[in-house]
C-alpha cells in the first residue's frame, strides 16, 4: 500500500514546491483571531450597570524614582491658597563667594512630593509662570527690546509688577557663535564666556582655560551673570539658567567654539603655558560625542571647555535657591550650514550627551557648594522631538561616571522637561547620514501619553514672541483679518499646556517696543500669563471649599461628565479637527481635581473638571500667511504657535459649511451625564465669569442634560463642579 | 474505499498541478534586478507631487517591457482621535493614472530632436472627478520632466492632470530627455505578470499609512503628503513598498529647503488553490546603516502608522472602527524604540471578502 501511495505522494510534493506551500499556510492564518481592541471598553463607561465614578478620573502618574532629596512635602501648617513667592518678598542678593556668616544652607525650588508634576518653594507646591524677554540679559546688545546688559533690571520688574506677578525668567550663559551688534569682532568679545587675550604680538583669541575677564565698558562675564541673577532674585524671579546655546550668534567661525575659525586657545597639555590653537572641527560636535571622525580626539578634548562653563556657572550660582538649570537651548535645531546643508544631530545622541552634562553638573555643585548646598538644583532640558525626549529618560543614556560615588542627593537624571513652540514639524539632515524629524514641540510632548504620565514638569519656555512680525512672531486672526505680534496666540498656548498637565510655561517675547519703552502689548501679555498663574496656582480656579490642594490637579478624562458616545468621543470634539464656518480647528484639553472631606479624606465632596477650549488653527509657513484653510496646504511655519481664530462677528457666509454664517463668535452645547453640577463658563481673559452668564449655575440632569456655551471669541473655561 | 481515496488523492493533486501551472506567480528575481528597479521607480518618484496634506501617490511598473508605468493618487483623510480607536475614519477620493513613456516620438519632423515623450493620462472610469470639490478632494498630479529635480514643489517641466472633469484636465504629455539620463524607459526585468498588476492595484487600495492615527504621537499641525512605489521582492509572492515622505521645510529666515526620506517594508503573500489572496505578513525592513543603502529606512523617526485595509474604491468612499479593527496595523516610531511594532500578520481574506478582486486573480 505503501508503495501505491508514492505517486501521489510525489505528486502533492511537486504541487507543494509549485507553490501549495503557502496555501497550506494559509489554512493557519485563515483562522486567525480577531483582535479586540481597547475602545470596546470605552463605550462601556455609559453602561448604567458601571459604577458613575471613573476610578480613572485623574490620569494617574507613573510611580517617581528619582531622588528622594529632591522631593519637597508640604510644611506645616500648609494650606490652599499659601503663596509660594510670599518667601520671595524677603531674597536679598547673594555673592556665592562671600556668604554671609548666617547663610546656613541653599535649598533650591524643586518638585512637589505629593506630585511631582509640580514645583515646590518653602514647604508650598507651586506653577512657574513667567516672560522672558529674550535670554541675553548678560549680554551686551544693540536690540533694545530684548532683555540686555542696560535693561534686565527693568525687565524683570515688569514681571513683578505685573498685577497678578509672574515669577519667572531665562537667561543664557554661552552661546556657539560669535555675536555682537555688528560683525566687529571686538564687540563680540564681553558676548563669550572666556577670556579674551590680546597679546602684543600675533593675533587676539579666546583662551578657553579662563573666565572672561573685564573690559572697557563692561564687567567680567560672570560677575554680569551674577548681576543679572541677583536682579531676578530681588524682583521674586525663579531663574531657569541655561548653559549651552549652540546655534545661536552670527557665525560660529568667528565663536570661541571653532576650529576652522582660529580664534580658540587653550593650553597644551593643560596647565603648561604651551597654547595651541582648539575648536570644534565640526559645529555639530557642540551637542554629541564624536565617536568616529577622524578628528575625535580634537573634539572630545572640547568637553573640558564645556565643563569650564559648567564650573564657573555652577561657582557663580550654587547657592541660589531661586536657581535651576538648564543644559542647553535647542540642541536638536539645526546648526550651521556644512556642504551648503544645514543639519541637525540624531536626538539620541543629544540626549546622551545632555545627560553627560547633567553629570558635570552635579559634580560642579558639589565641588562648589559642598555641606552649604542640601541638594542639586533641578535640571531641565529640551528635545525637539519624541526620540529625544524619551532618550532623555533612558537608563540606557546614563553618563559615564568615573571616579563619582552615587549620592542620592545629586542625581544624574533629568527633572524638568522643557518644549519649544506649541508644535514643531522639520524635517531634517541628520548630521551623519539620513534624515530624522523634529516632531515635538510643548503641546506636542505634554500630550504625548508616555511623557504625560511621567512624574517631572512638563514646561514650554519658548515659543512666537509677541511684539514682532514674521514667522517668528505670533500672528492670529480677528474677523478673518491677520494680526501679527498679538498675545491670544499665547494665552491659548499657555492656557491649553498648563491645563493638560504643564505646570511651567515661559513667554518667550520681545516685550519691549523697539525704542526700549514698554508698550502696552508688553504689559497685556504678562497680565495674561499673570492671570493664569494666580487662578490656577493662587486661587485653584475659584474653586468651593474644601478647595482641592494645587498638587490635586491632573489632567482628567472628561468621560465621568461628558456622554460618551458610541465611538468613545464626547460632544467636546475631535481634538484638532476642522470648523468650516470658522475656518478654524478645535483644541480642547481638561484638568480635574477631586474634592474631599478634611476630617474624612476617604469621603469625596466633589470633583471639578477644568475644560478649555479655543479655536485655533496651525500656523502657516509664511508665503501661506492668511486665511488659509484647511491645512496652509500643508505648509506650515514648523516652530509655530496657534494662529487663534478671534471673531467678534459673523464670519463670512460660506454655503460650504454647516451653520454658516451663524453667531457673532463661538457658540456650542455640551452633553453632560447624570448629576447635579455647578456650571461656570469663564472668561480666560479676565479669569471672571463670561460676560452675561452666572458665576455658578447650578442644574441636576436626571438623565443627559445639555449646557450651552456663551457665545464667546475664540477660548473659554469651562468650569464644572459635579457633586 | 482505500482505493477511491488514493483516486481522490490523485486527482486533486493533478488538478493543483494544474492550477499552479496556469497561475503565474512569476519567478524569482536577483537582488540586482530588485535593487535595479527599487532604484529606478524612486528616480520617478521623486519627480512627482501631489501637495496635499495626508495626500498619497502611488507608482508601480504596469509592464514587463520599460517605460510603462501605473499608479494612484489618494487625497486620503484618516482622521480621528489618536488614542480613541472607536473615532477612527478613513475617507478618500482616488485617481488612477497611466504614465506611459516612449524612447522617440515626432520622429518625422527634421527639425525637432528625437526626445523621450510621457504621456500621463488618468483612468477616469476608476476615479472620482469632482467639478467643485470641497476641502481634501481635489486630485492635482504633477511630474517634473526637467532634467535636474532639486525640488519637485517648483517643477520646469511638469506634466499635470486633476481629477476635474473637464475636458484636457486628464491628460498631458511632453518631451523631456531627462527620461533617458534617468533611465526610466527601461526594464529592470521582465517579470512583471497579470497577478502582479492586481496585486499592485490591491496594495495601492490597501495600504494606508497614517501619522495622525499613530497611538502615543499624533501629527502636530498635519500629515506630511507622501508617495509610495511598489515592486517585486526577490521571490515569487513577495512584494517591496518604499513609503517617501517629502515636503519643503522652511527654517527660519533661511530658503526653504526639500527633503525627502524612505521607510522601506516587505509583503509575503498566500494564495489558496484558486489564486485567491489569502494571508501573509508585512513588515517593516530596518533602518539604513550607511548613505545610499536600499530596502531600508533612511529616517530615524518614521512616526507613523502603516494600515492594511479592506480595499475603497469609487462608490465606496468611506470606513470607520470596524474597518480598522479588521486592517493589519504597524507603528513606527524611531529607530530602537520598544513600541515599534514592525510586523503583523495580513488577512486577505477576510479584507477582501466583500470585493470581487479575489474571484479577479485568476487569469
Amino acid at each position: 500500500m505503501h508503495r501505491r501511495l508514492w505517486p501521489v505522494v510525489t505528486l502533492l510534493l511537486v504541487g507543494a514546491l509549485a507553490g501549495f506551500v503557502p496555501v497550506l499556510a494559509q489554512e493557519e492564518e485563515e483562522e486567525l483571531p480577531v483582535v479586540e481592541s481597547p475602545w470596546d471598553e470605552v463605550t462601556s463607561y455609559d453602561d448604567p450597570s458601571l459604577p458613575k465614578e471613573d476610578p480613572l478620573f485623574e490620569e494617574p502618574l507613573d510611580k517617581y524614582e528619582g531622588s528622594e532629596a529632591l522631593l519637597e512635602k508640604e510644611k506645616d501648617g500648609y494650606s490652599v491658597g499659601m503663596d509660594a513667592m510670599s518667601a520671595a518678598a524677603a531674597w536679598t542678593e547673594l555673592n556665592c563667594s562671600q556668604l554671609p556668616p548666617d547663610f546656613g544652607v541653599a535649598e533650591p525650588i524643586r518638585l512637589a512630593a505629593a506630585n511631582p508634576r509640580y514645583f515646590s518653594y518653602g514647604g508650598i507646591p507651586l506653577l512657574l509662570v513667567g516672560a522672558s524677554a529674550d535670554c541675553g540679559c548678560a549680554f551686551r546688545l544693540k536690540e533694545a527690546f530684548q532683555c540686555n546688559l542696560n535693561n534686565y533690571a527693568s525687565t524683570f520688574a515688569l514681571n513683578k509688577n505685573t498685577v497678578p506677578s509672574l515669577n519667572k525668567v531665562r537667561v543664557w550663559v554661552s552661546m556657539g557663535y560669535g555675536y555682537a551688534n555688528t560683525p566687529t569682532l571686538q564687540l563680540q568679545v564681553p558676548n563669550a564666556p572666556f577670556e579674551w587675550v590680546t597679546p602684543l604680538a600675533g593675533s587676539s583669541y579666546w583662551l578657553l582655560d579662563n573666565q572672561g575677564v573685564a573690559g572697557t565698558g563692561y564687567e567680567a562675564f560672570f560677575a554680569r551673570l551674577l548681576k543679572v541673577v541677583n536682579a531676578a532674585r530681588v524682583n521674586r524671579q525663579f531663574v531657569e539658567v541655561t548653559l549651552f546655546i549652540p546655534w545661536q550668534g552670527n557665525d560660529f567661525l568667528k565663536g570661541p567654539w571653532s576650529k576652522t575659525g582660529g580664534l580658540a586657545k587653550a593650553a597644551e597639555p593643560p596647565g603648561t603655558a604651551n597654547l595651541v590653537t582648539t575648536g570644534f572641527t565640526s559645529a555639530y560636535y557642540q551637542v554629541h560625542k564624536d565617536t568616529g571622525s577622524p578628528n575625535a580626539a580634537q573634539n572630545e578634548k572640547m568637553r573640558a571647555y564645556q565643563i569650564n562653563i559648567i564650573n564657573w556657572t555652577v561657582k557663580t550660582l550654587w547657592c541660589f535657591d531661586n536657581v535651576f538649570f538648564e543644559v542647553s537651548n535647542e540642541p536638536e535645531a539645526p546648526g550651521p550650514k556644512e556642504g551648503g546643508v544645514a543639519k541637525a544631530v540624531n536626538p539620541v545622541a543629544v540626549a546622551k550627551w545632555q545627560r553627560q552634562m547633567i553629570f558635570e553638573i552635579r559634580k560642579a555643585e558639589k565641588t562648589w557648594g559642598g555641606s552649604k548646598l542640601s541638594y542639586g538644583h533641578l535640571i531641565s532640558a529640551q528635545p525637539f522631538s519624541q526620540a529625544g525626549a524619551l532618550a532623555l529618560f533612558d537608563p540606557a543614556n546614563a553618563p559615564a561616571t568615573p571616579g563619582w560615588t552615587p549620592d542620592p542627593k545629586f542625581p544624574l537624571d533629568l527633572q524638568v522637561l522643557n518644549g519649544h513652540y506649541t508644535t514643531a514639524r522639520l524635517d531634517a539632515s541628520t548630521f551623519g547620514g539620513g534624515t530624522h524629524r523634529l516632531d515635538a514641540g510643548a503641546i506636542d510632548l505634554v500630550r504625548d501619553p508616555t511623557l504625560n504620565k511621567k512624574p517631572n514638569p512638563i514646561a514650554s519656555n519658548e515659543d512666537n514672541i509677541t511684539n514682532i512680525q514674521g514667522a517668528r512672531g505670533t500672528k492670529h486672526h480677528l474677523n478673518g483679518v491677520a494680526v501679527r505680534g498679538g498675545v491670544v496666540p499665547i494665552r491659548a498656548a499657555a492656557w491649553e499646556l498648563l491645563t493638560s498637565g504643564g505646570t511651567s510655561y515661559d513667554h518667550f517675547g520681545y516685550l519691549l517696543a523697539p525704542n526700549g519703552i514698554i508698550n502696552a502689548t508688553a504689559r497685556a501679555i504678562r497680565t495674561q500669563l499673570g492671570l493664569l498663574l494666580d487662578f490656577y496656582g493662587r486661587r485653584s480656579f475659584d474653586l468651593p471649599s474644601p478647595t482641592p490642594r494645587l498638587t490635586d490637579f491632573a489632567p482628567a478624562r472628561v468621560s465621568d461628565f461628558f456622554k460618551v458616545d458610541a465611538s468613545g468621543g464626547t460632544d467636546l470634539g475631535r481634538y484638532g479637527s476642522d470648523e468650516c464656518r470658522t475656518k478654524s480647528q478645535n483644541y480642547w484639553s481638561a484638568l480635574g481635581a477631586t474634592a474631599r472631606n478634611p476630617s474624612n479624606p476617604s469621603q469625596i465632596v466633589y470633583r471639578a473638571v477644568l475644560v478649555y477650549r479655543h479655536h485655533s488653527t496651525p500656523r502657516c509657513s509664511a508665503d501661506r500667511d492668511n486665511l488659509d484653510y484647511p491645512g496652509c496646504s500643508n505648509s506650515f511655519n514648523p516652530l509655530g504657535s496657534y494662529d487663534a481664530r478671534v471673531w467678534t462677528v459673523s464670519p463670512p457666509v460660506d454655503a460650504s459649511c454647516a451653520g454658516s454664517p451663524g453667531p457673532a463668535g463661538y457658540r456650542e452645547t455640551f452633553t453632560l451625564k447624570p448629576g447635579t453640577y455647578e456650571v461656570s463658563w469663564i472668561d480666560p481673559e479676565t479669569t471672571l465669569p463670561y460676560t452675561g452668564t452666572p458665576a455658578i449655575q447650578t442644574i441636576t440632569c436626571s438623565t443627559f442634560c445639555t449646557i450651552t456655551t456663551p457665545v464667546y471669541k475664540f477660548d473659554i473655561l469651562l468650569r464644572l463642579v459635579k457633586r | 474505499m482505500i482505493q477511491n481515496r488514493q483516486l481522490l488523492l490523485l486527482l486533486l493533486g493533478l488538478f493543483c498541478a494544474r492550477l499552479t501551472s496556469a497561475q503565474d506567480f512569476g519567478r524569482p528575481l536577483t537582488q540586482e534586478q530588485v535593487d535595479c528597479e527599487e532604484r529606478q521607480l524612486m528616480r520617478l518618484q521623486h519627480r512627482a507631487v501631489f501637495q496635499q496634506k495626508g495626500s498619497q501617490l502611488f507608482f508601480w511598473r504596469a509592464s514587463p517591457t520599460g517605460g510603462a508605468y501605473r499608479g494612484l493618487a489618494v487625497a486620503a483623510q484618516l482622521t480621528g482621535d489618536n488614542l480613541t480607536r472607536g473615532t477612527w475614519e478613513r475617507d478618500e477620493v482616488q485617481l488612477p493614472f497611466d504614465l506611459i513613456l516612449r524612447q522617440e516620438d515626432d520622429f518625422l519632423d527634421p527639425r525637432r530632436p528625437r526626445l523621450p515623450q510621457a504621456t500621463l493620462v488618468r483612468r477616469g472610469a476608476a476615479g472620482n472627478l469632482f467639478a467643485n470639490p470641497r476641502d481634501f478632494q481635489a486630485i492635482d498630479v504633477q511630474i517634473d520632466l526637467a532634467p535636474v529635480v532639486p525640488n519637485p514643489f517648483e517643477p520646469r517641466m511638469p506634466l499635470h492632470i486633476t481629477n476635474n472633469p473637464a475636458a484636457g484636465a486628464g491628460q498631458a504629455d511632453r518631451a523631456g530627455r531627462s527620461l533617458a539620463t534617468d533611465d526610466l524607459l527601461s526594464a529592470c526585468h521582465a517579470e512583471v505578470t497579470e497577478f502582479d498588476l492586481k496585486v499592485f492595484s490591491l496594495m495601492a487600495r490597501t495600504v494606508r499609512p497614517s501619522e495622525c492615527l499613530l497611538e502615543n504621537h499624533g501629527c502636530g499641525p498635519g500629515p506630511s503628503p507622501l508617495r509610495v512605489v511598489l515592486f517585486r521582492g526577490t521571490e515569487p509572492l513577495t512584494y517591496r513598498m518604499n513609503l517617501v515622505d517629502y515636503g519643503l521645510n522652511c527654517y527660519q529666515d533661511d530658503p526653504c529647503y526639500y527633503l525627502e526620506s524612505t521607510t522601506a517594508f516587505l509583503f509575503h503573500l498566500q494564495v489558496n488553490a484558486r489564486g485567491d489572496l489569502t494571508g501573509g505578513d508585512v513588515q517593516a525592513l530596518g533602518w539604513c546603516a550607511q548613505e545610499g543603502q536600499l530596502g531600508c529606512h533612511s529616517v530615524l523617526n518614521p512616526d507613523f502608522a502603516l494600515f492594511v485595509m479592506p480595499p475603497l474604491r469609487p462608490g465606496l468612499d468611506k470606513q470607520g472602527p470596524p474597518e480598522f479593527r479588521r486592517s493589519a496595523e504597524l507603528q513606527i516610531y524611531f529607530e530602537g524604540f520598544e513600541g515599534n511594532i514592525l510586523h503583523d500578520t495580513i488577512n486577505w481574506a477576510d479584507l477582501l471578502r466583500d470585493t470581487a478582486w479575489n474571484g479577479g486573480l485568476v487569469p
